[in-house]
């Protein structure tokens, strides 16, 4: 454990070196929150009834602002492109042989990277959100200690959910052993997290079997089921429940990723190494 | 004239460099046209479970937001396909100092610029979007006229323009300040704003999205007059032709004012 504090500091570091994207990111997020909120209003004008799927406008509303910050913070990792940048100029090599494990050592970087991120960007806004939310009455907080429950079942949902997202990156970063597409992988690795986890839309608006299927899925616990552990919409013995499954599932990743990887390291061809 | 013929020989001889590198790792090129197809496949499944639900958004129905959905791609692919090498330029290659060799040669920067990179990805969104017109316009009952051909014509070819003007005025900060990549992205993203219909939007935004970053003009317009003829055609094109004259003129203006100050790295 303690010889991979080394790159969890060298994430965080490489982290700040990028201020700039992250102020850009506010920016960015602030429009495009801007546009969804002018459309949910739309919709919900529309709408027969106050509740669409489950949600309210302000549910909406709180859905989306920390679902945003959320995915920030979180749905981030550079291990793909680590792993093709070192299969490229041959570096990896030099890593097969180091008497660490090439798996724990990115991961430990992208928590560096996503704590750096969660201190400068995410608990401002988080913080600032909430203060908006619980004084317009958006979010309302019955009992004070059962929302610190929450609060710090949330950490342990984001934890896991930051494992799980690098564990997906980790094996797409495996795939670059076979091919070079490794802007192709991570793009459409994003949507289909994005997608599947909630980040577009709340789960609940998939229709029928199609819903089923993707409620079913892992990928829930990626974006999804932390927002609703933060945002009390589900009781505290619900989200131990979520915080359970995403442990198994990180658990099968993990186990598939290591297969991959033994079957992918027999394959590498080092270009110019 | 024989200049002009020497340009087009010039770029045509780039662009299939370009492709011919591209083809190289043909796996790239096939997962990135996927990546680019899921990406507006997951959009549109997200809009779609999104209106399922009420009857219409503001008078406008599934199939009419459908075609609205797909329009919004059409100029952007154009723009997508011929002009993707300004990321690189305002992200990383200004800042890399990397583009040396464009101003050494008696050819236009911005012209070499624009010339070196052909993305087919963009054929993913061209896909897209054209099923997207064709399935929900025919679903849509459109009452087609001339004049309203014309206008989507002209907001396809003149937008493109449009969007590579506001990309070309974002990207030039970046000889000054090394990386205006993120300038770029927050115009650009703009473009999210008109997949729904301009109506929903308050009227400051919709002066923004008309008058100071006109994909408004390019796109809300021609499809609210193609469904419901309350603009003149004759007008509206235009008004985006003249906005395409002048963003362009503009935008090459100030990309010649900053490339002065373009400096190679030391190293």
């Amino acid at each position: 454990m303690k010889k991979y504090i080394p790159f969890f500091k060298a994430g965080m570091m490489e982290e700040m070196a990028y201020k700039t994207a992250i102020f850009s990111w506010l920016l960015i997020t602030i429009l495009q929150l801007t546009c969804i909120v002018f459309l949910w209003i739309a919709v919900y004008a529309n709408a027969a009834s106050p509740v669409i799927n489950g949600f309210t406008f302000k549910e909406m509303i709180v859905y989306f602002v920390v679902t945003n910050i959320f995915s920030f913070v979180c749905l981030e990792s550079s291990t793909l492109y680590d792993i093709n940048t070192e299969i490229k100029d041959g570096t990896i090599a030099i890593s097969f042989i180091k008497p660490i494990s090439y798996r724990f050592r990115f991961l430990f970087r992208c928590m560096g990277a996503c704590t750096c991120r969660l201190i400068i960007m995410g608990l401002p806004s988080l913080i600032i959100s909430f203060s908006l939310f619980i004084g317009l009455g958006y979010l309302k907080i019955e009992s004070v200690p059962v929302f610190i429950a929450h609060v710090l079942l949330f950490f342990v949902a984001m934890i896991l959910a930051v494992a799980m997202y690098d564990t997906i990156d980790y094996m797409c970063g495996v795939l670059c052993f076979y091919t070079t597409a490794a802007w192709g992988l991570n793009f459409s690795k994003g949507v289909l997290v994005g997608f599947f986890s909630g980040t577009l839309i709340p789960l609940a608006f998939f229709p029928g079997k199609f819903g089923k299927i993707v409620e079913a899925l892992p990928f829930k616990g990626l974006s999804q089921n932390p927002v609703f552990i933060l945002t009390l919409r589900v009781d505290l013995m619900t989200s131990v429940k979520y915080i359970i499954s995403s442990a198994i599932w990180l658990v099968i990743f993990s186990i598939l990723g290591k297969l991959l990887f033994n079957h992918a390291s027999k394959k590498v061809t080092v270009q110019g190494g | 004239m024989s200049e002009l013929k020497y340009y087009i020989k010039l770029y045509f001889t780039n662009m299939s460099r370009s492709m011919i590198a591209r083809m190289e790792f043909r796996n790239d090129f096939i997962i990135g046209i996927f990546g680019f197809f899921i990406q507006n496949v997951a959009a549109l499944l997200s809009l779609y479970f999104i209106i399922r639900n009420i009857p219409n958004l503001n008078g406008w129905n599934m199939y009419q937001m459908g075609f609205l959905y797909g329009f919004t791609m059409m100029p952007i692919a154009v723009d997508h396909l011929l002009t993707d090498e300004l990321w690189r330029l305002a992200y990383f290659r200004v800042k890399r100092g990397d583009l040396d060799n464009y101003f050494l040669r008696p050819v236009p920067v911005l012209f070499q610029v624009l010339s070196e990179t052909f993305q087919p990805e963009a054929f993913g969104e061209l896909i897209v979007g054209a099923v997207m017109l064709i399935m929900c316009g025919i679903k849509c009952h459109i009452n087609w006229t001339v004049s309203k051909v014309i206008v989507i014509l002209v907001a396809t070819f003149f937008g493109a323009f449009i969007v590579t003007a506001i990309k070309i005025l974002t990207a030039s900060p970046a000889f000054i300040i090394k990386r205006s990549g993120f300038i770029m992205q927050v115009f650009y993203n703009f473009r999210d704003y008109t997949r729904y219909p301009i109506g929903i939007y308050p009227k400051a935004i919709r002066i923004l999205l008309i008058a100071l970053v006109p994909f408004g003009l390019i796109i809300s317009l021609p499809v609210e007059n193609v469904m419901f003829e309350n603009y003149n055609g004759l007008v509206l094109c235009i008004a985006i032709i003249a906005a395409a004259v002048v963003s362009m003129t503009i935008a090459c203006f100030v990309w010649t004012a900053c490339a002065k100050r373009y400096e190679s790295t030391g190293s």
